[in-house]
């Protein structure tokens, strides 16, 4: 019969006379059942995924995250917009909890994966359009790695001075310096989850211990009064620390903490405040040595160090406009050093590590800013935007070899017609 | 009569003295002030003798000297006119064009000071300055200075202010005011050669080597200092019985002196210096600074041409500029070509033929002959390439691509439309590319020229934008991508058309249809590779290929909406109709990353100027999304119309069981 023979691993046979059979044959039947809807799922998931609609749906979201990321730089400023629109998997407006950029993009990247995959048709008209997704699903991988994996950072570096770490834009850590070795400082940093008001911090390489009693990203110095009986030291004795409003420029903040250091001795223990970008606080231990604390940028070591043999800035003639500035610098590895030009739009590529001429301090001597920045992704965009070229130049001049051809044959009819 | 100084023993010191120590801390502001005072009370206004106005034929021979300015070496017609347009907003002031204007300003600034120059359009900025409004919207110097003087307070408090801080006549006040400097600074540049000093006294006037009676130059005088020193110290000895010269030589000390406060006008940058690459304003050697001999032939050099000038001797002129021009610059230089640019004016004349072309395509249509389309076509095609020229000349000039500011994006944008839409009209021959063309060349020549009345439009680059490579690459990319996004929404508002009140006529449909996804696929390929090359210029600049910066994300943001359209349209979450609305919308997300980005102020990308713009876009969006809005409801009632209409016929054909009359398919969109 057609009907059965058309789906000969539903219907199983039920002339079958052993009597194992029987419960053999339902169990087929339900495996075969289960893998059949198993099957349709599958199916149906690939299809959902790799559906055009849902494609379509989150690339509208994208666009409205990007939108809304863009107005709200201009409030929160750029880096926490990207925080909260482009670099989180959700984000709350009131309760609600909404998709971020990266889960948006991560949606984007399944749907177009998936449908490569499974949903590719190999067809001349598609040809230009498959490498094109191609290139996009390599861009968003390249994306994915750099959001995982890239660090960055500047180096502030004075003219005759010579540098081995890079500092982080926003992080922020609390370093205590150990003078006792006579050839080199011991420095200890407290950053991330040890960062945290309330903290109470210890490392052998500092006699006492450090509590963390207020820590504001943004604040002012106000003056109080000397209080002779309470335990404020240094400059916390007559200032204390007000909390103001995050500023949209990150230049425009004034990060500072309050501790409460304990266990050295009566005359050194109190309570101090420390600033960002402002000299450590000497910590007098008892055995006379002078520590140092001091709440400053998160800092990375590199594995190599820059000296700054001149910066130079050049400005158009008559007026106060820069034209270009650029570092001479050094390129230090153990012994050996190379000199070298570092200079806008021309960075250094160094060990796996790029440093970009990125701005300067006027001042004497002047000090100029590298970014440094090492990105294991950084190839990807590259290659991306070549195969999505290709594939879009593929597809016009397809789309032009079909217009061609259309013209032709309607010459063709209108032709015969008359 | 005893010399007021006299209590100085050594005479040359003191001329010295006299002349130019006075100098050096003189503000301009104190200037003004002080030149009000001296004019109203101690001493009469300095007399000039050159009130005849220049000629035009001399103000052109003063045209081609070579000037430095905002960091570049440009002809003096393109200075005056920068300047003009910074103070009046126009490029001609009544008769005068702009470089007859300076001539006049630079020799006659007291006369210039009552010329109506200054632009004020703000009704809260002439209530802000207690001026009677007036109907041409201009006010002189005069005026304008007696109100700041009057309200300068209140102008003090804004100048503490930052820009974010200050509201829109704030800021307008305080461009007024530093605008108002610059006039003070501009029209006494060459004060110091003016002939405004006449020796009544036949002696003095001969041992100063001067006919009784003839005015001579400050400048006169400052080379005849050991003269005056001589003539100093035998007054000095002869106090008890002073000669009727010697109260004349006080007086012109003093006048001299009252001069002497001008140092500080130093715009008109034209010397070549010694060292260094920043040219000098004469003033600048006249500040009792040792002169160099060079410098010194330079001066009197200027001194001649001033005179010359004055004079409107042009044959002298004329032989003075080209020996003063040779000697500043040597080589070959792009003045030349710039002042054949100006001469030419390029772009206002593309614009007359893109409007003959228009003009001539509607005539055109109202009879049947070819001749109005062919017309239109060749009128196109000169409009185009004199916009072309125009941009040829301009990369010659600066020896850089063709886009390199918001100006020249605009200028460049309308070129790319009108060639797209010329190339649409050779294939399509349908008359929709010449109008494409037209509209959009037409439109982008007359916002260009609104920039352009605000300066200078061939600005330097700052540091990071300084790259010739990146800037043919990645810029003139993504600005044909705005030109070509352009080009689609108009075609997506044509197809929009069609699919609104002519819908069943299916062959011309369709190919509306198929020319929009040519063009938006064109969109996209010039947006997208243009976004992707900025990325890699950041990445070779900055470090990072990806910021989220408003820049980055208003690019994107044009290239999403592309992609969107197209997945919406292919995924059917959208309709045709809704494909052509949205497609006409795309102007509106180019309009945004192209000027709205700007507004936000924030970003590594920041760096063109917002005022006026968030209105303007505002008002371009709300136009557009009510004339698509209506565009698309009238399709889709036509579209319903059409379905139902064609469901009744189905309805019959079926009901009469005729396979004969039932309507052929409808052809897809």
């Amino acid at each position: 019969m057609p009907a059965s023979s058309a789906q000969p691993t539903v219907v199983p046979h039920a002339t079958d006379p052993s009597i194992g059979s029987g419960a053999e044959a339902s169990t087929d039947r339900s495996a075969a059942a289960s893998h059949m809807k198993n099957r349709t799922l599958a199916r149906d998931l690939i299809d959902t995924l790799a559906s055009t609609t849902l494609a379509t749906y989150a690339l509208i979201w994208l666009l409205v995250l990007l939108v809304a990321g863009t107005l709200a730089q201009r409030y929160v400023g750029l880096h926490e917009a990207q925080l909260r629109y482009f670099q989180s998997w959700f984000f709350t407006v009131g309760v609600v909890p909404l998709p971020g950029g990266r889960l948006t993009l991560t949606v984007i990247f399944i749907t177009l994966l998936t449908k490569f995959i499974f949903k590719t048709r190999f067809t001349r008209r598609q040809l230009g359009i498959n490498i094109t997704h191609f290139g996009v699903i390599l861009i968003l991988l390249g994306g994915f790695v750099t959001a995982m994996f890239s660090v960055e950072g500047a180096m502030p570096i004075e003219e005759g001075a010579t540098n081995n770490f890079y500092e982080d834009y926003h992080k922020l850590e609390l370093a205590v310096i150990n003078p006792s070795n006579p050839d080199y400082d011991e420095i200890t940093a407290f950053s991330g989850s040890l960062l945290k008001p309330g903290k109470e911090l210890a490392d052998e390489s500092f006699p006492g211990t450090i509590t963390i009693k207020k820590l504001y990203k943004n604040c002012r110095v106000v003056s109080i009064a000397r209080d002779a009986t309470s335990n404020r030291r240094g400059a916390a004795a007559t200032n204390e620390l007000r909390e103001l409003p995050v500023d949209p420029k990150p230049e425009k903040n004034q990060a500072g903490a309050v501790i409460e250091i304990q266990g050295i001795s009566p005359q050194t223990d109190g309570v101090y405040i420390t600033l960002n970008n402002y000299n450590p606080i000497p910590i007098i231990a008892h055995d006379g040595l002078v520590y140092q604390v001091s709440l400053r940028a998160k800092r990375y070591q590199l594995p190599f160090a820059i000296k700054l043999d001149d910066f130079d800035k050049q400005v158009h003639p008559g007026t106060g406009m820069a034209r270009s500035y650029s570092s001479m610098v050094e390129v230090i590895h153990n012994d050996t050093s190379r000199k070298t030009k570092i200079w806008m739009n021309h960075p250094l590529h160094e060990s796996g590590y790029t440093l970009y001429q990125s701005s300067y301090i006027d001042g004497t001597p002047q000090i100029s800013v590298l970014a440094v920045v090492k990105n294991y992704g950084r190839v990807f965009p590259y290659i991306a935007s070549g195969i999505m070229c290709i594939g879009l130049l593929v597809h016009l001049f397809i789309m032009y070899l079909d217009a061609i051809k259309r013209r032709k044959t309607h010459q063709a009819k209108a032709g015969g017609s008359s | 009569m005893k010399l007021r100084c006299s209590s100085v023993r050594c005479t040359s010191c003191r001329v010295v003295a006299c002349l130019l120590c006075l100098v050096a801390a003189s503000s301009l502001c104190a200037q003004t002030r002080s030149q009000e005072g001296n004019q109203n009370s101690e001493t009469p206004a300095l007399t000039s003798t050159t009130n005849a106005a220049v000629s035009p034929e001399a103000a052109a021979v003063f045209a081609r000297l070579p000037i430095q300015h905002a960091g570049r070496i440009k002809p003096m017609a393109t200075f005056a006119r920068h300047e003009l347009l910074t103070f009046s907003h126009r490029s001609k002031i009544g008769d005068q064009d702009a470089i007859t204007w300076l001539a006049n300003t630079l020799l006659d600034p007291e006369k210039a000071a009552n010329e109506p120059i200054f632009r004020i359009t703000n009704d809260q900025v002439l209530l802000a300055l207690e001026l009677e409004p007036n109907k041409k919207q201009l006010y002189p110097m005069s005026q304008l200075r007696a109100a700041i003087r009057a309200h300068m307070g209140t102008i003090s408090t804004l100048l503490d202010k930052t820009r974010d801080e200050r509201s829109l006549v704030e800021e307008q006040l305080v461009e007024l005011y530093s605008k108002s400097l610059e006039f003070m600074a501009l029209s006494r540049s060459l004060s110091a050669f003016i002939p405004s000093y006449a020796i009544h006294d036949p002696q003095l006037a001969r041992a100063l080597d001067l006919a009784p009676d003839q005015p001579a130059s400050y400048y006169h005088f400052v080379t005849h200092r050991q003269a005056i020193a001589a003539l100093l110290d035998k007054a000095d000895s002869r106090a008890d019985a002073p000669l009727p010269g010697d109260a004349e030589l006080q007086r012109l000390l003093t006048q001299l002196n009252n001069r002497s406060r001008e140092t500080s006008a130093q715009l008109l940058t034209i010397l070549l210096p010694d060292e260094g690459e920043a040219w000098l304003a004469p003033w600048a050697l006249l500040d009792g600074r040792p002169i160099s001999p060079t410098q010194q032939a330079r001066l009197d050099q200027l001194n001649n041409i001033v005179m010359a000038l004055a004079g409107n001797d042009t044959q002298r002129l004329e032989t003075l500029a080209d020996s003063w021009t040779s000697s500043v610059l040597p080589d070959h230089h792009t003045i030349g070509l710039e002042l054949i640019f100006d001469k030419a004016d390029f772009f206002h004349k593309s614009v007359v033929f893109y409007i003959a072309a228009f003009l001539a395509f509607l005539i055109g249509m109202l009879g049947t002959s070819p001749w109005g389309r062919r017309i239109a076509l060749g009128c196109l095609a000169i409009g185009i390439a004199l916009h072309g020229t125009g941009l040829v000349f301009r990369m010659l000039i600066m020896g850089r691509p063709p886009v390199s500011n918001l100006y020249e994006s605009i200028v460049f944008v309308g070129f790319i439309a009108a060639f797209f839409g010329f190339v649409i009209e050779l294939i399509r021959k349908d008359s929709l590319g010449l109008l494409t063309a037209c509209v959009l060349g037409t439109i982008f020549q007359f916002i260009g020229f609104r920039y352009a009345s605000e300066g200078d439009t061939m600005g330097m680059l700052v540091a990071v934008l300084n790259s010739n490579f990146w800037l043919s690459t990645h810029v003139v990319t993504i600005t044909i991508g705005y030109g070509a996004s352009l080009v689609a929404s108009l075609v997506g508002h044509v197809y929009l058309g069609r699919l609104a009140f002519a819908p069943s006529n299916t062959e011309k449909l369709n190919a509306v249809k198929r020319l929009a996804m040519g063009t938006t696929a064109i969109a996209l390929l010039f947006t997208m590779i243009g976004t992707i090359l900025g990325g890699i210029w950041a990445d070779q600049s900055w470090g990072r290929f990806w910021g989220w910066d408003p820049k980055e994300n208003g690019a994107l943001l044009i290239v999403l909406w592309i992609v969107i359209l197209l997945h919406a349209r292919i995924s059917g979450v959208v309709s045709r109709i809704g494909f052509a609305a949205a497609l006409s919308l795309t102007s509106i997300t180019v309009i945004i990353a192209w000027f709205g980005v700007n507004l936000l102020g924030v970003g590594l990308h920041s760096y063109g100027r917002a005022f006026g713009i968030g209105r303007n876009i505002a008002i371009f969006s709300a136009v557009e999304l009510f004339i698509v809005g209506i565009g698309y409801f009238i399709a889709k009632a036509k579209d319903t119309q059409l379905k139902r209409a064609k469901e009744a016929q189905l309805e019959t054909a079926r009901r009469h069981n005729d396979p004969e009359r039932r309507p052929a398919k409808p052809a897809h969109a």
